[in-house]
């Protein structure tokens, strides 16, 4: 009776430490199917293009594509041009999100604009966002605004569309609730309207990001001299495919690094600090 | 009733537009409320209880009848009239002191000030220690103690309540109902409380009115005399509470068959018709 406790603590420890050993052991499986996934892709890439099926201009192996990553990154080019891209960009994202939310706004609070601006915004968030380039050309000319313009037709509606779902699902006591307690006019927007539809509106947000990062790309392929779309250009131009792969590479790891970095986290806290599963 | 009666109700009804014609909610209401009284309203679920809390709040106009608060018209929906609701409508994005805080924000305090009201407020309903914890790390029975504190802060002259506990465990209800007594005993503001059980009813009223199914009538005015603070197992409580559902039976139309119902005149339960 006496070692009965003790023994019990024994084997409780026990259990404890093959937990954490079987979590270990899982997070490692996962890290070795991944590592694995890519590195035969990598393998199969480079065997494949040195194979001599192929001239290396067609299909050039994986080491002088990320030669170009590193060289175009030591001597500047990319920095340079992820600068311009991210220029323009946080320009055209953050006009679009103040437009869109405003708009949301109206439709979410306002039943005609619903109807009006709703299905409007509907129609045009099928419209691909490059579309509005020749507009754009024509009416700002060969110009940064136009690029900038693009992005903002891309953004703007999906903006706006998250916002207004988000506070159509406000549910009515709520909005009762904060009438009842004496808000009205600007501090029921600002109070209630706003922060509780706010997990819709970050889920629109990073949408939105993707969207503007996409018509970013499209209009500086079509008409820009700097930024990364610009270079996807210049390396079809100089036939240089192992610098075309490298600018692609840049663009999915600059794309990737802010929907995880940014949005992504973003959007956990949100859903986190309101208490919504997410969806 | 001394004086003018804190809140009239004369004639009242009530209509809804729905997809299948015109609902009639409230026919010909008339009621009386003193200063410092609790009233229960008792009716079957969908009688109409809330239609009456939404008019009195303000948050609706009745379509023939008179409604006065002290006397006046009730307008628009104000903190002197506070609703706490059945699910708390609580704001998931604040803290559970800026949720309390949130009136008084409204009504334009300043931080300090709002923030020191709000926490002796949590503090009456012991969850001071939670002020800064989200609602949604709460359990029910405490989101509804701060949707209490939430509306008690504003000090409202009328406190409505849509089946508060509706959604509460036994337990916590039972230790509700001791709460919102004990902060009447200190506050005396007057309190309108909806309810579908008998039970509940019997045990906060100072009056309680049973109500019909739609269109809703009042029934019965029963007063319910027994000490405060009362709890729902009280043998005066059960005692009255029979008699309501009488009554209750009675405004369904039913026969109250099978189950006998003595007038209650148990270990001092008094239940008086008006």
């Amino acid at each position: 009776m006496t070692d009965g406790p003790s023994a019990t603590t024994v084997s409780v420890s026990m259990t404890r430490q093959k937990k954490k050993l079987s979590r270990w052991n899982k997070w490692g499986k996962v890290l070795a199917v991944i590592v694995a996934f890519y590195g035969l892709w990598l393998v199969g890439w480079e065997a494949l293009a040195r194979s001599g099926l192929w001239p290396s201009y067609v299909f050039p192996p994986f080491t002088p594509v990320l030669q170009a990553v590193v060289d175009n990154t030591v001597d500047g080019r990319f920095p340079l041009a992820i600068a311009a891209s991210m220029k323009r960009l946080l320009i055209g994202y953050l006009a679009a999100l103040g437009i869109g939310m405003s708009l949301g706004l109206i439709m979410g609070r306002v039943q005609t604009a619903q109807i009006t601006l709703g299905s409007m915004s509907l129609g045009l968030q099928a419209l691909p966002s490059i579309a509005w380039l020749p507009l754009a050309l024509i009416w700002f000319g060969l110009d940064e605004s136009a690029i900038v313009f693009v992005i903002i037709m891309g953004v703007v509606f999906s903006i706006a569309m998250s916002t207004s779902t988000g506070i159509r699902s406000i549910p009515p006591q709520l909005e009762r609730a904060a009438r009842n307690m004496g808000a009205k006019g600007d501090s029921m927007v600002f109070d209630l309207v706003l922060p509780a539809s706010l997990p819709h509106i970050v889920t629109g947000m990073k949408q939105g990001w993707s969207f503007a990062w996409r018509a970013l790309i499209a209009a500086e392929m079509v008409y820009s001299s700097v930024g990364l779309g610009h270079m996807l250009m210049m390396g079809r131009e100089l036939n240089d495919l192992a610098m075309v792969l490298a600018v692609m590479v840049v663009i999915v790891l600059v794309g990737l690094a802010a929907d995880q970095l940014v949005f992504e986290r973003l959007e956990r806290a949100v859903h986190a600090r309101w208490g919504v599963a997410r969806r | 009733m001394i004086g003018i009666p804190k809140l009239v109700m004369r004639n009242v009804s009530k209509f809804y537009a729905t997809e299948g014609g015109e609902v009639e909610a409230l026919r010909d209401v008339s009621l009386e409320v003193a200063e410092g009284e609790i009233v229960c309203l008792v009716g079957p679920s969908g009688c109409g209880k809330s239609t009456l809390l939404n008019l009195i709040a303000g948050f609706e106009e009745p379509e023939a009848g008179e409604i006065l608060i002290d006397g006046k018209p009730p307008g628009k929906p104000g903190p002197d009239r506070v609703i706490m609701f059945q699910e708390g409508a609580l704001f998931p994005w604040l803290t559970v002191l800026d949720n309390v805080a949130f009136g008084l924000k409204m009504a334009g305090y300043t931080k300090e000030e709002r923030r020191a009201l709000a926490m002796e407020e949590l503090r009456k309903v012991g969850l001071d220690k939670f002020a800064k914890n989200r609602i949604h790390e709460l359990s029910v029975g405490m989101r509804q103690r701060v949707a209490l504190a939430r509306a008690l802060v504003m000090q409202p002259r009328v406190l409505l309540m849509d089946e508060p506990f509706a959604a509460l465990d036994a337990q916590t209800r039972d230790s509700l109902h001791a709460e919102l007594q004990k902060l009447w005993a200190e506050q005396k503001m007057t309190i309108i409380f909806v309810t579908h059980n008998v039970r509940e009813a019997a045990c906060l009223g100072d009056r309680v009115l049973v109500m019909s199914p739609r269109p809703a009538t009042i029934v019965a005015s029963r007063q319910v005399v027994a000490a405060r603070p009362r709890c729902i197992e009280n043998d005066a409580v059960i005692a009255a509470a029979r008699v309501l559902l009488g009554d209750l039976k009675k405004g369904m139309g039913e026969a109250a068959e099978g189950c006998a119902l003595p007038v209650a005149e148990k270990k001092g339960a008094e239940v008086k018709g008006e």
